[in-house]
């Protein structure tokens, strides 16, 4: 048998081979990336709703983070808000007065948000295209707040802006941006109402039900939104210092207000679910629900509140007024050294706070404050006082509300 | 100066709809059959509903945009515009007048992916027009977690309305949800019979428990727990165990306000 020395058998094995060499380097190859690269767009609708896009993080993080912009020396817009040393700077995100001061050139001189794209820099500003508030100024402002919902459009509270690009003339687009700041999630689980007592622990679950509550109490600046809403102007707190100042209304108001943005006045047994920390967070059927005396520490003989109880001479530092403000402490607002395990702050001291009960009618009231000695047996989670729903000069009560959305 | 305005009037004329679908909110109607991106070739000479997009104009209107095909066969197809109320079906006006039209078409192709809808449309010529759109607000609800607003959970962030030219003056009208209607409908055996439309409801809403996961709810706020009233809504979980589904077995999904007891009317729970 003759052996077959052709040449096209070994060509056809080479050329086999480096197919499928060629094949699997095919196959790691690096790809251009064809989805992160896009054209500039052709027509200016196309460039505009382009370049809007890629300003979509800036313009959410001016809304929701504006106290990042704010620099050392404060605001210089004193005809619109005030910057104070004594106010947290929670108070300045989702803060439409906020919105006002930055586009009006109380931050920094040149507002304009740059967005770098398609080689190009474009300026993007929002315009003053809505009606002065007379009670505040007569300069054209930047927002308009709404009252929702609209057919669509899920939202309570919307603050209406409109955007343009400075290069890309004659076009604008209007906008709602959503209050993202003002509540917090309450997760569903299996929570105690109150102290427990003899033969009596109340526990109850939120399963399946969607409860958000306010992060802070409600202020004269959200209070004065609503009397211009609602066309009550005369009724609006025209000082600005009082603006992050706790709204002191009747109780009758505080429902009516809660109402009016599709929520409720707090109920007592969500401040107790929201202040009265879970022993297991990761098990929301638990056999037993604890009842911890304080948001931090389950015995508050642990806690500077019980230490005080025991030692009338207890120096307060500034890391327990963090916690509580109680009688002692220096006067802050907007603070969130407080905060609680789900996120709401004020559990104990600071003022006292109008709550709904609905189990015990009479016990309506979250007695711990800045009004009381740090030794007070009322700066404890679980005691509730009477309140008549009257304000006081004396005891200001102050009030938030909550929300349970449906979809 | 004069030409800029030309520019932008011209540009206007004849930009593609898809301009205007940046603001959706929800892409409905689609097409049962077609596929992303798939040729559409099937049913030859017949009119069909591609899909719709719902949308607000600058005064937060809701309109609808069908978008119908007439697949080539023996003539070229041709693709028809059709703006109607959010609540009409485009069904109805597929044989009806399109608001535009475009003919001689030879292939169409869409997609409607995520946050991104385009179509592909070659006419007799082979030439290609790509129509493409970010929709915006197209959302769907995330299941809330710790720290998650109320807004975050209902809505996205940032809701775009139609842009526009020139200068106008943005005052959105509205329709409201009356107090005391009915938002969410719950048989007292449990089935929802329509879904909840309670986020409608200008100044919340009030539910009358009946130990159901979802009770019946209606716009308006009532309380619950006083004397001659409904009782409060307690859950169905915190007992840990199965509870008969009965208000007169185990009423211990609902409670009242203290030294009342609950009467049972049917499945509701009402304090006495």
């Amino acid at each position: 048998m003759s052996r077959d020395n052709s040449i096209i058998p070994k060509i056809i094995v080479i050329l086999g081979f480096l197919s499928v060499v060629g094949i699997i380097l095919l196959f790691f190859r690096s790809r251009p990336d064809f989805q992160n690269k896009i054209n500039r767009p052709s027509s200016p609708e196309k460039l505009f709703a382009q370049v809007i896009l890629a300003a979509e993080p800036k313009i959410i993080k001016l809304w929701e983070e504006g106290d990042r912009f704010i620099k050392k020396d404060g605001l210089t817009c004193e005809n619109e808000i005030l910057f104070e040393k004594g106010v947290g700077r929670s108070y300045y995100q989702c803060q439409p007065h906020f919105w006002q001061c930055y586009w009006s050139g109380g931050v920094k001189k040149k507002p304009a948000l740059k967005i770098d794209l398609f080689g190009q820099s474009f300026h993007v500003r929002a315009k003053a295209n809505f009606q002065s508030i007379p009670q505040y100024s007569t300069d054209s402002r930047y927002y308009e707040i709404l009252k929702g919902p609209y057919e669509g459009l899920n939202f309570h509270y919307g603050v209406l802006v409109e955007l343009s690009i400075d290069e890309v003339p004659g076009m604008s687009w209007p906008l709602i941006l959503t209050d993202t700041c003002r509540d917090v999630f309450l997760p569903e689980r299996i929570y105690g109402y109150g102290k427990t007592t003899r033969g009596e622990d109340f526990t109850w679950d939120n399963f399946g039900r969607k409860i958000f509550i306010d992060k802070f109490y409600v202020s004269n600046q959200q209070v004065n939104e609503w009397h211009l809403l609602r066309g009550q102007s005369e009724l609006i707190t025209k000082d600005r210092s009082l603006w992050p100042a706790p709204a002191l209304l009747s109780s009758k108001d505080q429902a009516a207000y809660c109402s009016f943005w599709g929520k409720r006045v707090l109920e007592a047994k969500l401040f107790d679910a929201a202040t009265m920390t879970p022993t297991d967070q990761k098990n929301p059927l638990p056999d037993q629900v604890a009842r911890p005396q304080t948001p931090w520490q389950r015995d508050i003989g642990k806690s500077f509140l019980g230490m005080a109880r025991i030692n009338p001479d207890y120096q307060l530092t500034p890391l327990d007024c963090q916690l509580a403000q109680v009688k002692g402490c220096t006067h802050k607002l907007y603070t969130t050294d407080s905060v609680t395990w789900m996120g709401m702050n004020y559990a104990l001291g600071f003022y006292p706070e109008a709550l709904v009960n609905y189990r015990e009618p009479n016990k309506n009231l979250k007695t711990s404050s800045r009004f009381q000695d740090p030794s007070s047996p009322v700066h404890e989670l679980g005691i509730l006082g009477k309140w008549k729903g009257v304000q006081d000069k004396e005891v200001p009560v102050a009030f938030r509300c909550y929300e349970e959305v449906s979809l | 100066m004069i030409f800029s305005i030309f520019f932008f009037i011209f540009g206007l004329a004849h930009a593609d709809p898809s301009w205007r679908w940046t603001n959706a909110t929800k892409i409905v109607e689609k097409h049962e059959f077609y596929t992303n991106n798939e040729m559409i070739t099937r049913p030859a000479n017949s009119w069909q509903t591609l899909f719709a997009v719902l949308y607000n104009d600058a005064n937060l209107k809701t309109f609808k945009d069908c978008l119908f095909f007439k697949v080539p066969g023996e003539e070229p197809g041709i693709l028809k515009l059709k703006t109607i109320g959010q609540n009409d079906k485009c069904e109805s006006f597929i044989f009806s007048p399109g608001d535009e039209q475009w003919t001689d078409i030879k292939a169409l192709q869409f997609s409607v992916e995520g946050k991104f809808l385009s179509l592909s449309i070659t006419n007799k010529k082979f030439e290609v027009e790509q129509w493409s759109a970010a929709l915006f607000n197209v959302f769907s609800h995330p299941e809330p977690k710790m720290l998650m607003s109320s807004a975050e959970y209902r809505s996205p962030k940032v809701m775009y309305l139609t842009p526009y030219k020139g200068t106008k003056m943005v005052r959105p009208q509205k329709s409201l949800l009356q107090d005391l209607k009915v938002c969410h409908e719950v048989s007292d055996d449990c089935k929802i019979l329509s879904p909840s439309v309670c986020s409608q409801c200008p100044n919340g809403w009030h539910e009358i428990t009946n130990g159901c996961p979802q009770s019946p709810k209606f716009c308006g706020q009532k309380e619950c727990g006083q004397k001659n009233g409904p009782a409060c809504r307690r859950g169905f979980k915190y007992q840990k165990k199965e509870i008969p589904f009965s208000c007169r077995d185990d009423s211990s999904f609902a409670y009242c306000a203290k030294g009342l007891t609950i009467q049972c009317q049917g499945n509701l729970p009402y304090c006495l």
